[in-house]
């Protein structure tokens, strides 16, 4: 079973999401911050990372900066799930190693939608 | 498959208290560090949860009000604007509309001053608003264009560097494929290098596909989403001319990315179909509780070791010999360790830290503040001292009174207070901690104190006390628990008519708390409360009375003692006492407090000769045969007279209540070992009695034998309030 790490500061987003990608058959690790998610990965690659962006200790961005160093994990796509439908974040994630996005609220279906989209 | 996330609500809803809380607390703390930005960073995270949550379950409103506050937040984040008072004030209120708008029994529905609000924050950030507008213009006249069959060109020619997002080209060309029929695919590798120079990262290839579709060339374009900035993408339709109404319609004309309509399509899929599935699950407020995973993982383990130890004790008494006993001891015990931590464990599951129920009182405070022009702060002390859940839920509206009176009567105005001398802020301290296995509670205040002379003019004047009364200062200003009483003239909005003050007595009461209150006037009042860690269980010290075995609580106790001749004393017209290291100990005999005497008498005429007489005879008859155990609550000590001490234990109190009504001097009743119901005496509650008046009618009334003595002395028979009258 494939194996999707979800990094968000919320329990009921990691719920909704998580609930969402088990239901797609995903098997689904949460970390609650970017440091979380980088400490969780320690423990071994996963075939795809979501993850907010605002989110303390380390946030969204930081994250995939880092996460793109591991090389396990160079080419696994990164979404971000984000209510910031600002370009200028979108930007960032992109620069940063973001492979996509999903826009908060995500609609379950959608967001399984586009994980078939990035997930080889 | 349809994916119903609507049972993710109530976290939601619990989650956005919390977020709710925290920027009350923030923006609180802000006013003394304005421009912090750890602070404001909180918030704006706080604010943007709320909102990111609030979509997917049809809080329409809530996610428009969260926007408009959080494009404020940003703005003062981004240091654009400073929070002066006005800024924290309007954020304040938004909490208010926060709340509201997530209160199940409002159903969403915007508060009346939820849109002033939204057009002052949006007064503060003019520019905003604009964007937001063309943000939300919905997009879906484009996504709902054609059903036909349409021929397209796609080329894609990824940059070099696209496999640093992970993204894979293979993917795309299937999703492309995914969408219709390929009729011919171009691999374009002229930018492959030799083999020598070629990088593995890096991406030579490009693609020309041709296919047919019945879909919208939107969804064509939306393949290629996430890789716009990482590739030459063109999409070009070959079969037909654009339709005229689409303009320049020329063969060749390449399709312009709507980007922004791909990204609010997506945002407008989900509110509205939401609403009507989510209403229907919020409707039973169920009471639930938040237990972090370790404590849930370690009863787990409890729970298998029990298991274990089960089977292993089942297999031991299957195969049982003579023999076998010692190893049969041995796992019964373990059995007995485990279910004692397991019950300990299940216990701490209903203990929360204190500081979520602390953090309200600090906009309480402020509100008072605001409103009376007084300066005030609250300090928080001891926040992560654990209580049992329903006993915070039951503290909290007595806190609200006492905090409330503490600012609103106890801190003087401005004035008063640098005419006497004192700094021009007045603070309130809100602590908690752990004392000897219960959970003390202080309010204080450095205010004017409460003057006993006032409060006996006061309560002579309300007719409480006579006016010739012989009352200590303690107990004078004690009276302000009483029903009936307030000290300030002026009704004000806050601390109502001294209504209150006596509820939250009888609150703590209910919790089997102890409330006391020392004050000096001109200097401040603290209040005390002393409460139990928890309702439902405690440790016990099981004693003997007549035939009867009653449960003392052993936090309470403070010593055992076998009078000596002389150690106990009568005193004239008042009772008996009993001497302890030059400390006179009121002395209550449980027996005769709770109606055993006379019982006693008709069973075993041996010892009831003496007891029933007991009244008029000589003390020492008590010495010979008995036992005094020291229980203390609050400051005050009561020597308790019984016949045996039989030993500790943990019981698990069962509330009476249900069953009789209310037994003073008892708090509940719990089943032993054997069976049998103990009650469990009330310490705090014979501590709060006049012992001295309970004993009095005894004293100058013996009763003959065969008299019913429960009359009188038993609490059974006693009125309620009778306590509180006695004091006068």
């Amino acid at each position: 079973m494939r194996k999707v790490l979800i990094v968000d500061d919320s329990v009921s987003m990691r719920q909704m999401v998580g609930y969402t990608l088990r239901q797609g058959g995903f098997e689904v690790i949460e970390a609650q911050h970017g440091q979380d998610a980088l400490d969780k990965l320690k423990a071994g690659p996963v075939d795809m990372i979501i993850t907010d962006l605002n989110m303390p200790v380390m946030d969204g961005i930081t994250l995939i900066r880092n996460v793109r160093q591991i090389p396990a994990m160079k080419s696994k796509p990164i979404l971000m799930l984000t209510t910031e439908a600002l370009a200028a974040k979108k930007e960032a994630g992109k620069a940063a190693g973001a492979t996509g996005w999903v826009v908060k609220p995500f609609d379950p279906e959608k967001l399984l939608s586009t994980i078939a989209k990035v997930l080889p | 498959m349809k994916i119903d996330l609507s049972q993710f609500r109530e976290t939601f809803l619990h989650e956005s208290a919390d977020h709710i809380a925290s920027i009350e607390s923030h923006l609180l703390a802000l006013r003394t560090q304005p421009g912090d930005t750890e602070i404001l960073n909180t918030i704006f995270r706080s604010a943007h949860s709320i909102k990111g949550g609030a979509g997917s379950f049809g809080f329409d409103n809530l996610v428009r009000f969260t926007h408009g506050l959080e494009s404020l937040l940003d703005r003062l984040r981004n240091a654009e604007i400073t929070a002066s008072e006005e800024v924290i004030a309007i954020l304040l209120a938004s909490v208010d509309v926060l709340r509201t708008l997530l209160d199940p029994a409002t159903e969403g529905q915007m508060p009346a001053n939820a849109d002033p609000l939204l057009a002052q924050m949006n007064a503060f950030c003019e520019a905003e608003t604009s964007v937001q507008a063309t943000a939300s213009e919905p997009a879906s006249a484009e996504v709902k264009e054609a059903e036909e069959l349409a021929v397209y060109r796609v080329e894609f020619r990824p940059d070099r560097e696209i496999f640093q997002s992970a993204t894979n080209p293979i993917v795309l060309l299937r999703n492309l494929a995914d969408l219709g029929r390929v009729s011919a695919v171009e691999l374009h590798q002229d930018a492959l290098p030799p083999l020598a120079d070629l990088d593995p990262g890096q991406c030579y290839l490009a693609w020309t596909v041709e296919m047919a579709t019945l879909r919208p060339v939107a969804e064509l374009q939306e393949v290629f989403e996430f890789v716009e900035h990482l590739a030459e993408i063109r999409i070009v339709r070959l079969d037909a001319e654009s339709r005229p109404e689409e303009g320049q319609p020329s063969a060749e004309a390449v399709l312009a990315f709507p980007a922004a309509a791909v990204a609010t399509d997506v945002v407008a899929a989900t509110p509205g179909a939401k609403k009507a599935a989510s209403r229907a699950s919020s409707s039973g407020e169920a009471s639930s509780i938040r237990v972090s995973t370790d404590k849930v993982d370690r009863l787990i383990d409890l729970v298998g070791e029990l298991v274990i130890a089960h089977v292993m004790t089942a297999q031991m008494v299957e195969d049982f010999t003579p023999e076998c006993l010692p190893k049969l001891r041995q796992a019964v015990a373990a059995m007995e360790r485990n279910t004692r931590e397991l019950h300990e464990r299940v216990m701490a599951i209903r203990m929360l830290p204190v500081g979520t129920l602390f953090q309200r009182y600090v906009r309480t405070v402020y509100d008072i503040g605001q409103a009376t022009g007084k300066q005030i702060r609250l300090e928080l002390g001891g926040e992560e001292t654990e209580i049992d859940k329903s006993m915070l839920e039951a503290l909290a509206d007595p806190l609200t009174h006492l905090i409330r009176n503490a600012a609103d009567h106890g801190i003087e105005t401005t004035e008063q207070r640098i005419a006497a001398g004192k700094p021009q802020e007045g603070v309130i301290e809100l602590r908690a901690f752990h004392r000897s296995g219960r959970v003390i509670l202080e309010i204080i205040d450095d205010g004017a104190g409460v003057d006993p002379a006032r409060v006996r003019a006061k309560a002579i004047e309300r007719g409480l006390i006579l006016p010739e009364a012989q009352l200590s200062d303690d107990q004078l200003r004690m009276m302000i628990f009483e029903p009936g009483f307030s000290t300030r003239d002026a009704v004000s909005e806050f601390s109502g008519r001294g209504v209150g003050m006596d509820v939250v007595k009888k609150n703590v009461q209910r919790l089997n708390g102890v409330l006391s209150l020392e004050s000096e006037v001109g200097k401040g009042t603290t209040i005390t409360i002393e409460l139990p860690l928890t309702l439902a269980i405690l440790e016990g010290l099981l004693v003997r009375v007549a035939d009867r075995t009653l449960v003392l609580p052993l936090l309470s106790v403070v010593e055992t003692v076998s009078p000596s001749p002389g150690q106990i004393q009568r005193v004239a017209e008042q009772g008996e006492v009993v001497l302890i290291r030059d400390q006179t100990i009121p002395l209550l005999r449980l027996e005769r407090f709770l109606g055993l005497t006379e019982r006693e008498s008709s069973k075993s005429a041996g010892r009831s000769s003496s007891l029933d007489r007991l009244g008029d005879r000589s003390v020492d008859e008590i010495v010979e045969r008995t036992l005094i155990v020291v229980v203390e609550a609050g400051r005050k000590k009561i020597g308790l007279v019984l016949d045996e001490l039989l030993g500790q234990q943990q019981v698990v109190v069962k509330s009476l209540e249900r069953h009789l009504h209310k037994v003073d001097g008892i708090m509940g009743a719990t089943i032993l070992g054997d069976g049998c119901v103990a009650p469990i005496v009330d310490v705090a509650g014979l501590a709060g009695m006049n012992l001295f008046s309970l004993q009095a009618p005894r004293s100058s009334a013996p009763s003959e034998p065969g008299t019913p003595t429960t009359q009188s002395t038993s609490p059974m028979g006693r009125e309620k309030g009778e306590t509180a009258n006695a004091m006068v």
